[in-house]
């Protein structure tokens, strides 16, 4: 059953592909992109569920406004790796290779919109990892934070925190 | 193909998935990032981000070793802690001075180590003869100290005080609990210390007919601190040799309720050791490891607290085949730590260096420490536990 699923997903793409099926759910991607998946997978996009539950199964097609069709088919992807039981080491280093910081970022709002947490998890920690020996300069730009300390204080925070400092990457590697 | 860059606002991201991130962190990079804002600063300190980042932290990692080492060039007495994976991969990495607590006189000792927080004794002579004990707290990872607790006792110094350090999680509250002997009231009594307090709370006295060990030190887990003890005695004085096997016992102290219980060694456990066994906590189990007729390490292990029958024996390894045979008067083998099938073990005070063996298939190896005489040894984690209270 996992396999079947596997193997469909893999055809899957933009909205003609069987589109008579009522089984299927169509998302439709802020730039309207319509993307057929089985329910199995909406199941796991808590958001979307409780969509369709709501709506007592009427409704299969759901708007996913702030989510993009860049985006969306790798978030179909990881919850169909999760189905199928397959979400392994080797999957997920994979998975985050082919992803700049930037997508990793929307892919983090995308699984937090949709509420699909073991993506979520597995997004922060990658995010956690790529953050790690960053500058505070850096992680203040990446997450669009505003320094909000005084020359005076943050001098004084970074002199008793001085033994955390070592091992910091130089900035000017950033990817983005 | 994105959906659009026009604001990068939508990227600040709501406390809830900041806290979700962060939690990944080593403590040393969160420590670091307390720099990026007021907001960054007090929420790596939270409590409750504590306890959060505590549940994603790898556990067991390091050990915390009381040690006779070389820090800085002088021969000193010293609790640090290590990594386990280092230990075994760069045995001859010096101790750190900023990482390591360094006793003055030989009047501290480590009481125990919970979730990345050391409790330490500091005993303080007095010129009567006296001793005043109190304690203080110190995450070696953040590199904080607490200030010193109330003073707990007065004592003329022979007293024998246990102590043991643990966390009740009901209430998120760290406590001491010390056992020691009145021996004017003629009872055993049992104080309280909460970290953060300012006072030792009397919890209760028992006449009961046994006495704990000579091992000063409880083991914590499970919400108690536990003891070897024996029952059914006359009095709190003792010779080993005069005891019998089935007065043998742990006695458990409940931190939350305040209570404590008897539980019983395993079945298999006939001979008496000529030496006192020791009570451990390894990968999350009671331990109680003894030498057997002065030939063999033994090791079980409670796989279930207090559930007896889970009781299992898990090593059983001759001195021959460790490769050890400094077996002086007394037992000297002690475990550090267990992980997988791996079982580390320190010779005390007597030799520079550690014994890494496999149970299963026999393989042993020695690693040495260069200047490094342990004495005991606890599992430790990383974490960012604040010691209580913080000086100003």
């Amino acid at each position: 059953m996992a396999e079947e699923v596997s193997s469909q997903m893999n055809s899957l793409s933009i909205s003609e592909t069987n589109p008579s099926s009522s089984a299927t759910i169509s998302l439709v991607s802020g730039d309207d992109i319509v993307f057929k998946v089985e329910p199995t997978i909406a199941k796991e996009m808590e958001t979307v569920q409780s969509f369709i539950d709501e709506t007592d199964g009427k409704i299969t097609t759901i708007p996913l406004p702030n989510i993009s069709s860049h985006d969306l088919p790798y978030v179909i992807e990881y919850c169909e790796k999760s189905i199928a039981g397959k979400i392994t080491k080797e999957f997920e280093a994979e998975f985050v290779k082919k992803l700049n910081n930037e997508e990793v970022k929307e892919l983090f709002l995308a699984a937090n919109y949709l509420n699909i947490k073991k993506l979520l998890d597995f997004l922060s920690q990658v995010i956690a990892d790529r953050i790690a020996n960053k500058s505070v300069e850096y992680v203040r730009r990446y997450f669009g934070i505003e320094n909000d300390f005084t020359p005076e204080e943050e001098a004084k925070l970074r002199e008793e925190l001085a033994w955390t400092f070592t091992g910091v990457d130089p900035d000017d590697e950033d990817e983005n | 193909m994105h959906i659009s860059d026009e604001d990068d606002v939508s990227w600040i991201l709501t406390p809830d998935l900041i806290t979700e991130i962060l939690s990944w962190l080593p403590v040393k990079i969160l420590g670091r990032f307390r720099c990026v804002c007021k907001y960054w600063k007090l929420l790596i300190f939270e409590p409750t981000f504590a306890k959060l980042h505590h549940q994603r932290s790898p556990k067991h990692t390091h050990t915390l070793l009381t040690l006779f080492g070389v820090v800085n060039d002088s021969e000193t007495w010293v609790v640090a802690p290590h990594s386990v994976r280092r230990l075994l991969e760069h045995p001859s990495s010096p101790i750190k001075e900023e990482e390591c607590w360094r006793f003055k006189d030989e009047t501290y000792y480590a009481i125990g180590c919970v979730n990345g927080l050391v409790c330490l004794i500091d005993y303080e002579s007095q010129e009567d003869g006296k001793r005043k004990i109190c304690i203080r707290f110190w995450n070696p990872t953040l590199r904080l100290r607490s200030q010193k607790s109330p003073i707990l006792y007065e004592t003329p110094s022979d007293l024998c005080v246990h102590l043991g350090f643990g966390y009740d999680d009901s209430g998120d509250i760290y406590k001491v609990v010390t056992v020691f002997w009145d021996h004017t009231e003629e009872k055993w009594e049992v104080r309280v210390h909460c970290m953060g307090d300012n006072c030792w709370r009397k919890i209760l006295t028992y006449p009961d007919c046994s006495t704990l060990l000579g091992t000063l030190v409880g083991s914590f887990l499970n919400g108690s601190v536990n003891w070897l003890a024996l029952t059914n005695l006359n009095c709190p004085d003792y010779e080993l040799e005069d005891v019998i096997m089935d007065q043998l016992v742990i006695f458990s102290f409940d931190l939350r309720n305040e209570t404590y219980e008897f539980m019983s060694l395993p079945d298999g456990f006939g001979e008496k050791p000529p030496d006192e066994p020791a009570l451990d906590v390894l990968r999350d189990c009671l331990c109680l490891s003894y030498d057997h007729m002065k030939t063999h390490f033994v090791l079980w292990e409670m796989r279930e607290f207090g559930v007896h029958e889970s009781w299992t024996k898990i090593v059983n390894v001759s001195y021959v085949q460790l490769h050890f045979f400094d077996l002086m008067s007394e037992w000297l083998l002690f475990p550090v730590s267990l992980s997988g099938d791996l079982l580390l073990l320190a010779i005390k005070e007597t030799c520079d260096g550690v014994i890494l063996c496999n149970p299963i298939d026999g393989k042993v190896q020695h690693i040495e420490l260069p200047n490094c005489k342990i004495m005991y040894a606890e599992e430790h984690m990383q974490s960012l536990v604040l010691p209580r209270p913080l000086p100003h």
